[in-house]
C-alpha cells in the first residue's frame, strides 16, 4: 500500500476514533500517559488541544517525541503512532479542534471537552507530524494474517 | 481494601482495556493497548509477547504509565509505576485466570489480539503504581483525585 493510501486509511480511522492516549516523556526519562481528542490533518499531521500548565505540555516542551495510541474495543482495532510534536498558538486551529470534538459528542447537548474543565493555564494546540503509524485490525482475521496491519 | 481506592477500583474492574505507555532507553515514547485486570491494591496485570516493542522498552526502562479512559463516562485513570514479570505461583495463576475471563460483552468465543500475533513466548507482567490519579470530567467542575501516593 502506498504512503498516501495508507495515510488516507489511518486518517479515516482517527476521524472515527478520535479519543487517544498521548505518551510523553517526563524529565527523568519515564513515560507519562494522558487522554486527548485528536484531529487528523493533511500531510501526515494530527493535532490536539491542551493547556500550557498540563504535564503533557511541560513534557512536550522539553522532549517533543510523542506516541499516540487509538483504539476501538468493539472491533478489536488499534492504531499505534509516534512522531514529533510542535506547539502552536493558533486560535483558529484551537476553535476547529474544539468544534469538531463538540460535534462528535453533539448527541449530549451539555457536553464540553474535558480540557475546558481543567484549570491548567491557556489553550494551546499541539501538532504532531507522524513518523510511524501502524493500524491493526484483528477482527475476523487469523494469526499472522498480512491483512491485519496497515503501516505508514 | 483502602477506602480511598474504592472508586478507582470499581471503575477499573468495570473496564478492561488500557493503553500502556513505555519509553526506550533513548527516551522514545511508545503506546500499546493491553487487556488488564487489577487487584485490590490497584496493581495492574497484563500479558505481552517477549518480542513486542513494549516489552523491549520495559527491559530498558521498567517504569511505565497506564491510562484507562472512558469517553462516555468522561472518566480517566492515569497510573505509573514499575513493571515486573510475575513469577509462577498463586498470584500468577489467579491473574492469568482473571485475564482469561476478559472478553467484550456477548463475545464469548473472543480471543485477545495478543494471541493473534505469532511473536513468541507470552509473559504475565505486573505494574505496581507509585502514582494513580482518578479524574471525572462529567461534573460541571472536574474532580481530580490523587489516589496514590
Amino acid at each position: 500500500m502506498q504512503t498516501s493510501e495508507a495515510y488516507t486509511k489511518i486518517k479515516s480511522y482517527i476521524d472515527h476514533n478520535p479519543a487517544a492516549v498521548v505518551g510523553t516523556i517526563n524529565a527523568d526519562g519515564t513515560p507519562y500517559g494522558s487522554a486527548v481528542y485528536v484531529c487528523a490533518l493533511s500531510g501526515q499531521r494530527v493535532c490536539f488541544v491542551t493547556k500550557n500548565l498540563t504535564q503533557k505540555y511541560v513534557n512536550i516542551s522539553e522532549t517533543p517525541q510523542v506516541s499516540l495510541t487509538f483504539f476501538n474495543e468493539k472491533d478489536s482495532s488499534t492504531l499505534q503512532a509516534s512522531g514529533t510534536a510542535a506547539i502552536l498558538n493558533d486560535a483558529q486551529l484551537i476553535n476547529m479542534v474544539m468544534d469538531r470534538m463538540t460535534r462528535i459528542h453533539a448527541i449530549r447537548a451539555e457536553w464540553l471537552p474535558p480540557i475546558s474543565k481543567l484549570r491548567a493555564g491557556n489553550y494551546v494546540t499541539i501538532c504532531v507530524t507522524l513518523t510511524k503509524a501502524r493500524l491493526a485490525e484483528y477482527q475476523g482475521l487469523d494469526i499472522g494474517s498480512e491483512q491485519i496491519f496497515t503501516e505508514l | 481494601m483502602d477506602p480511598k481506592y474504592k472508586e478507582a477500583y470499581e471503575f477499573l474492574t468495570n473496564h478492561k482495556f488500557a493503553v500502556l505507555s513505555t519509553a526506550s532507553k533513548g527516551a522514545e515514547p511508545w503506546g500499546a493497548t493491553v487487556y488488564y485486570v487489577v487487584d485490590e491494591q490497584l496493581n495492574f496485570f497484563f500479558l505481552t509477547h517477549v518480542q513486542s516493542k513494549k516489552y523491549q522498552d520495559i527491559q530498558e526502562q521498567p517504569n511505565a504509565a497506564i491510562t484507562v479512559a472512558d469517553d462516555n463516562e468522561q472518566v480517566t485513570v492515569q497510573a505509573s509505576g514499575t513493571v515486573t514479570q510475575v513469577p509462577l505461583g498463586q498470584e500468577h495463576d489467579h491473574a492469568f485466570r482473571m485475564l482469561a475471563l476478559v472478553h467484550p460483552p456477548g463475545q464469548f468465543d473472543w480471543v485477545p489480539p495478543v494471541t493473534k500475533m505469532d511473536t513468541g513466548e507470552m509473559l504475565l507482567l505486573k505494574l505496581v503504581p507509585d502514582y494513580l490519579r482518578f479524574s471525572n470530567f462529567m461534573t460541571d467542575k472536574s474532580a481530580i483525585k490523587e489516589i496514590i501516593p
